[in-house]
């Protein structure tokens, strides 16, 4: 039985010949990964019922030379009832998801429920989670921590933490107890960090009134609606903890809501009726939700009870919108070395 | 309606026939005021073809529109006739069939000004009419002057303009708006507005929500600041039944807000008026409503 996150990656829709499944796949970054799922095609059109199976592939960082190759050599090992029915797409663009069109009859369907495909959280992604926890310690010059607390503190596995430290491990050190501190933090790791992050799901939503409001405005709305589980981040976050940044407006407003991407985002209409559900591949935002799935957020009330999420994870905000000259000013001041 | 005016042309026109010391007696209010208020830009104008200036205060209401009246005739402006009154009056006229002032200025047929009295008091008379009126005795002929309760809420704070004439401002007219329709009333407007009979409450509704996307337009932070400036007002000119007129104003909105219909002809009519020139579609046009509404309940 699948659960809500995989029914909502996979999925079965009727094509002109008969079933067809259709499976989302956000940031695959290896070989190993892509090979795991061809095989997980073939076996699944083992199944006499099944007619097609369409690996759309999202932000796939396989250059397509090397995905054809990878697939050519698999075709050459598999029976030939099946090889031709396995089919794989990267999707960059709307043009490319209508290469997918052909395979399924109600086109609708598909591009509606690849969108919401894009807002599942992909697995890996609490190793960032255990380092974005040592980061904002080490910003609030807190003490080391033990990996149990650290696991419990961000919501991952004690494996997961285990295997952060692994993964930056020229960053990390123990003290004489065992418990985990991060000593430095160069320019390479940050970039690797916020690139991670920056990739997570987030919900965009533009504008369609005609009559915009600012970013400031809304932030100021959002302190209005008094809510504790939704912080401003990107660069008026930023702004808050760092209020030299180099920049004059914000482009949009980044928020940061503790919950997952299947929270409800309703209040987004109530903030400003002018709102709406965007293309996550949409250039140009107003606003872009973020999600912090952790037990406890690192969110901070200011005094004019504005939230603010931290200030790594407004980094990475920051980040994903293509903001790296200010990020790097941020960080060469910060000097995690 | 196929006349745009520009607001500080016909001001302009408006005080060069009036002495300076009768100017300040006068608030315009309606359309003009609105696009003199909201559409900043100079070459901006808005399509109307009356002019409506309420003469303030209440005591000396009919002593000044008389002199206002006279002093536009002497230069020349000529009463507008109006189909089933009596141009010119006397003193035998019966008071239904009085013309209200509707002066067109000399060689411009395309406008005319309008003049209302400023009423005694920020509601409905003894009867619960909501529009009074008084006879003023011009030299050319007698007139009526009329009032209407709310309307008198404009007198809260209007801009003096460079013309030395007074000019109402959008929160003020929107909160008259407001107390006026409640509801979405049956009554529709006698002219149509490019082909359609638009309610009146409408047309009225219609605008409020145009101004605040105007002054939404010039600055995002300025519609937050009409609930204190409603409060403050009836304070000043109803303190006794305040709290219960800023309740009450709303509820025109919100009926709006329900009936596709009546959002629909109130679109229509400022899209054919102060939003001529920047009209909006019907989405827009709810956007804006629900802003305000939000702001304003």
């Amino acid at each position: 039985m699948l659960n809500d996150k995989q029914s909502r990656e996979k999925w079965s829709q009727v094509g002109p010949h008969g079933p067809v499944t259709i499976h989302v796949i956000q940031h695959l970054r290896n070989v190993r990964d892509l090979r795991s799922l061809m095989l997980e095609a073939a076996f699944a059109l083992q199944d006499e019922g099944l007619r097609h199976y369409v690996c759309l592939l999202h932000d796939c960082a396989l250059k397509k030379k090397r995905l054809k190759l990878e697939f050519d050599s698999f075709q050459g090992v598999i029976r030939d009832d099946i090889k031709n029915r396995i089919s794989f797409v990267t999707v960059n663009t709307d043009d490319d998801l209508r290469q997918a069109d052909r395979v399924v009859l109600d086109i609708t369907e598909l591009h509606d429920r690849y969108r919401d495909a894009l807002l599942v959280k992909p697995k890996a992604s609490s190793r960032e989670d255990v380092i974005g926890g040592l980061i904002q310690r080490r910003l609030m010059k807190m003490p080391p921590i033990n990996p149990r607390d650290l696991a419990a503190q961000t919501g991952a596995s004690l494996t997961t933490v285990y295997s952060a430290v692994n993964d930056y491990k020229q960053c990390i050190e123990r003290d004489q107890e065992g418990a985990l501190y991060l000593a430095r933090f160069g320019t390479r790791d940050w970039e690797r960090w916020l690139s991670a992050v920056a990739d997570w799901p987030k919900v965009k939503f533009v504008d369609r009134s005609g009559a915009p409001r600012s970013p400031d405005k809304l932030s100021n709305l959002i302190t209005k609606m008094g809510r504790s589980d939704v912080a401003i981040g990107g660069v008026l976050g930023a702004m808050k903890h760092y209020p030299e940044l180099d920049i004059t407006a914000a482009p949009h407003l980044d928020l940061v809501v503790h919950g997952s991407p299947n929270s409800d985002l309703s209040f987004i209409k109530e903030l400003d009726p002018g709102l709406e559900l965007a293309d996550p591949r949409e250039k140009f935002p107003l606003v872009i939700v973020h999600f912090v799935n952790q037990p406890a957020n690192e969110f901070e009330t200011s005094n004019n009870g504005k939230v603010y999420a931290s200030l790594p994870q407004c980094l990475a905000d920051m980040w994903g919108a293509g903001l790296t000259h200010q990020v790097e000013d941020v960080l060469e001041n910060l000097r995690l070395k | 309606m196929n006349d745009y005016l520009a607001p500080h042309e016909v001001l302009a026109s408006v005080a060069d026939a009036i002495p300076v010391d009768l100017r300040k007696d006068i608030i315009i209010v309606g359309s003009l005021a609105a696009a003199y208020q909201l559409l900043r830009d100079d070459d901006q104008s808005v399509r109307t073809k009356d002019v409506d200036g309420m003469v303030a205060p209440h005591a000396k209401a009919v002593v000044a529109a008389t002199n206002v009246t006279n002093s536009l005739i002497d230069s020349g402006w000529t009463p507008k006739v109006n189909e089933g009154f009596e141009l010119p009056s006397d003193e035998q006229t019966d008071a239904k069939n009085l013309p209200v002032v509707r002066l067109q200025p000399p060689n411009n047929a395309g406008w005319f000004l309008e003049l209302l009295g400023a009423p005694s008091a920020i509601a409905p008379d003894e009867h619960g009419a909501l529009r009074t009126a008084q006879r003023i005795r011009a030299k050319a002929s007698h007139f009526e002057l009329p009032s209407f309760a709310y309307l008198g809420v404009v007198q809260y704070m209007p801009t003096e303009s460079e013309y030395q004439l007074r000019i109402a401002t959008p929160q003020m007219m929107a909160l008259a708006n407001l107390l006026h329709h409640p509801e979405i009333g049956v009554t529709r407007m006698g002219a149509s507005i490019s082909g359609r009979k638009i309610k009146r409450s409408n047309k009225d509704l219609g605008r409020v929500v145009a101004m605040a996307h105007l002054m939404d337009l010039l600055n995002e932070d300025a519609l937050e600041a009409w609930p204190q400036l409603w409060r403050d007002a009836l304070q000043m000119y109803a303190p006794r039944n305040a709290e219960e007129l800023l309740k009450i104003a709303p509820s025109g909105l919100h009926a709006l807000a329900e009936s596709y219909e009546d959002l629909d002809e109130a679109l229509h009519s400022v899209n054919q008026g102060l939003l001529s020139q920047r009209p909006l579609t019907s989405f827009a046009f709810e956007i804006a409503l629900k802003r305000l509404l939000n702001i304003v309940g």
